[in-house]
């Protein structure tokens, strides 16, 4: 998709490391001309825009934000491909001028790339507000590179900052004072006489021997590959010696940095440097006060996006109905598999996409709010460790609580994760966790057949599901995603005024995105499931669904599940609740001629009566393999389609889905046994 | 003042130090030092617990950091 918007003329890379405001210097830029999408090949997300100014065309591409440059992790990677193989006209570093010295080190590396680059210094009113006086010309000049002051959220600076950009990309990149400065350096001078004119990968020399410097491992390989073995020792003696070491390079990055700060800026007294929301940060970041408020967090931001959603869904359920039955009528008499398609298939797969949609919303606005203010790095910070057990990182703990609503939610909340690995393993493992909709037919069947031994029931679900988390983040990192995280060094961000600009841009972004894919699979899969359910007589015995889970009869009742059980599982992919209508229909007691139409009626089924029935017909033993197979099976439809529209990576969806399959049979299966030898 | 050398995790709350070197395999050096730990920064403690990870500050900005990393960073601060 990049590929096309490079016919347009100008390209503008944004850089800058997280919570420095980028993505509303982004959206400042782009207003909503933007485009989600994936980086090539990858699971990561890409955002990209278009604008015009003076009659040219520009495209805007949104790095990810990275404290630095080095191929320690697929982010970092990937920002560092994006500048040396699609060199961009110009790359426009942001920093925070709040927090300079530490937001500046980005640059310090990009700089060495030999592109292009503006220098965007945003937060201007936070600085002013510290009281710090920064002399932009001085700096400039010191940084040697052009540099502009901003107030991105309050759209301070914009145009100074459209004119730099316009000047800078008709110009050539200058070496600038750092390069300079460090070609002046003794190491840097010796490493440069022992790799001569070096070619690796279109790096520049300046990159390559900085890289050199700090020791970075992937361009040591390179360097050993280019030149002779006795070069190479004399270069490895070099940056043994005890004088350099492996921070050299670092410290002399943040020496410049000093140097430019001390002659340009004057602080502000210490003072007036408290920020906003210390004392609340003090409960925030407590050991016990940090983990309710927490968890009164995630649970308002449930509320919160059921708040948005019910009156949608209280629409859109009734009058979805209504079409339905007026769409059945119409074509009863003519076409009637026709009419039953349209009323069973495609209305309820598109009701359920839109009650979605309108829960996401709500989702999708929470999480933009709880980044933008800086929330989400404390929450983090206090699960930390208990997340660290079960082998994920702290930010894991927001999609796993979520789950416990809905997954759908859960799945959508691994976005505030912005470690790649981290986020697929959650992404994956938050679908084992059981929703509110699946307790109402665990409970259901519970009751019917352990009525003493419920909370044993229960108890011993919870257990298994820890080992499931535990083990499948496990072999997630093991296999599918390998890779040493670093441990725990986050930054806590200062807390912001909520910049709605940025929140509602990104709503609507996500949204439309959201659309394009998660609709597509719902409607297919609905159809796809109708057409295996339907029967022109009505009776579902007789569907293909039927004849399907008959001929798996013989494996099924090895697990313990008879076919009318098996159907039930299988049903439960359109929603957990249409499970129990499945099962009312099949053991003679409801009426419907296909799943999905009892998305809207699975209120209708008359419990007591099922209850009788099923406990005549089905052993204790079939009954907890049920629950467990149940209970940890292929999240509901809503969920593929959010995994899907997450990702945007087919292999991940399908992938997931059946290794959930497995470990659903897996589980029933291992119930049956034990159930066997109980009852 | 007297001084010594000791690892970040054990300085208390309120305390100041000065980084003195870090240890560990180049990714931890690379990760840390992009977040400002370098020999010579001055870090303030904001708050150290008996577990969990510790927050302090440096370079203008707030870092929050697990034991085990701390446990890599030597300072050179005031005798506890």
């Amino acid at each position: 998709m990049r590929r096309n918007d490079r016919s347009k003329k100008v390209t503008i890379a944004l850089a800058g490391q997280p919570n420095t405001g980028k993505s509303t210097v982004f959206n400042c830029l782009t207003g909503s001309n933007q485009h989600v999408g994936n980086w090539p090949g990858k699971t990561v997300e890409q955002k990209s825009g278009v604008f015009e100014y003076h009659d040219e065309m520009y495209t805007v591409v949104d790095l990810p934000g990275t404290y630095s440059l080095t191929a320690n992790s697929l982010e970092e990677k990937i920002a560092m491909d994006f500048i040396i193989q699609d060199s961009p006209d110009v790359v426009v570093v942001v920093a925070d001028a709040s927090q300079m010295e530490r937001s500046l080190y980005l640059l310090t590396e990009i700089q060495m790339l030999s592109v292009p680059v503006v220098v965007a210094l945003n937060m201007m009113d936070v600085a002013e507000q510290m009281g710090n006086q920064i002399d932009i010309g001085k700096m400039g000049s010191l940084l040697g590179l052009p540099l502009v002051p901003l107030t991105a959220s309050r759209r301070i600076g914009l145009d100074d900052l459209l004119k730099t950009i316009e000047r800078t990309v008709s110009g050539k990149p200058e070496v600038s004072s750092f390069e300079q400065r460090l070609r002046e350096d003794p190491l840097y001078h010796e490493i440069d006489t022992i790799l001569g004119d070096i070619e690796c990968e279109g790096l520049s020399l300046s990159w390559i021997i900085s890289k050199t410097m700090e020791q970075d491992e992937h361009i040591l390989s390179l360097v050993k590959q280019r030149i002779s073995a006795s070069r190479y020792s004399r270069l490895i003696n070099i940056l043994e010696q005890p004088q350099y070491g492996r921070l050299y390079m670092a410290t002399l990055r943040y020496g410049w940095i000093s140097g430019v700060l001390r002659e340009s800026v004057s602080e502000g007294s210490d003072i007036r440097k408290v920020s906003r929301g210390k004392k609340f940060d003090r409960y925030a970041t407590h050991p016990v006060w940090g983990k309710v408020i927490a968890v009164f967090m995630m649970i308002s931001a449930f509320a919160v996006s059921m708040m948005i959603a019910m009156p949608l869904m209280g629409i859109l359920q009734p009058l979805s109905m209504s079409l339905s039955r007026l769409v059945r009528d119409a074509f009863s008499s003519q076409v009637p598999w026709f009419g039953s398609m349209l009323s069973d298939g495609l209305i309820p797969g598109v009701t359920v996409s839109l009650m979605m949609l309108s829960f996401i919303i709500g989702v999708y606005f929470v999480f933009a709010l709880l980044e933008d203010v800086g929330y989400i790095a404390r929450l983090a910070f206090v699960f930390d460790t208990a997340m660290n057990k079960i082998g994920l990182h702290g930010k894991s703990s927001m999609p796993l609580f979520m789950s416990f609503g809905c997954n759908i939610a859960g799945v959508t909340a691994t976005r505030v994760i912005d470690s790649w690995q981290q986020r697929m393993v959650t992404l994956v493992v938050v679908s084992i966790v059981p929703c509110l909709a699946l307790w109402a037919v665990v409970s259901f069947m519970g009751a019917i057949f352990f009525s003493a031994a419920m909370p044993l029931l229960i108890l011993s679900l919870i257990v298994v599901m820890v080992a499931h988390i535990y083990l499948t983040s496990y072999l997630l990192r093991r296999f599918i995603v390998p890779g040493e995280t670093a441990g725990l060094i986050m930054e806590l961000p200062p807390y912001h005024r909520p910049n709605w600009r940025t929140i509602f841009s990104y709503v609507w972004v996500q949204m439309k995105s959201f659309i394009r894919r998660a609709f597509t699979l719902i409607s297919v899969l609905s159809l796809a499931v109708w057409a295996l359910s339907y029967r022109s007589d009505g009776n579902m015995e007789l569907s293909i669904l039927a004849s399907i889970g008959k001929f798996f009869d013989p494996v099924t009742s090895f697990l313990g599940l008879n076919w009318r059980l098996f159907i039930a599982l299988l049903a439960s992919i359109i929603a957990k609740e249409a499970s129990l209508s499945v099962i009312a229909v099949l053991f003679g007691l409801g009426q419907g001629s296909s799943i999905t139409s009892f998305i809207f009626s699975s209120t209708a089924v008359e419990k007591a009566e099922l209850a009788g029935t099923i406990a005549q017909m089905v052993s204790p033993a079939s009954a907890l393999a049920f629950i467990f197979a149940f209970f940890f099976t292929i999240p509901c439809i809503g969920t593929v389609a959010t995994i899907y529209s997450e990702t945007k990576s087919l292999k991940w969806t399908i992938g997931s889905s059946l290794y959930y399959v497995c470990t659903s049979l897996i589980a029933g299966a291992l119930a049956y046994r034990v159930g066997l030898l109980l009852f | 003042m007297s001084e010594q050398m000791i690892r970040l995790h054990q300085m208390k709350t309120g305390q100041r130090c000065i980084v003195e070197n870090l240890l560990g395999r180049t990714r931890f050096l690379s990760r840390a030092s992009s977040m400002g730990f370098v020999p010579k920064t001055v870090i303030t403690m904001i708050s150290n617990g008996k577990r969990g990870p510790l927050i302090v500050r440096l370079r203008d900005s707030e870092i929050a950091i697990g034991r085990k990393e701390a446990d890599k960073i030597i300072v050179r601060g005031e005798r506890p």
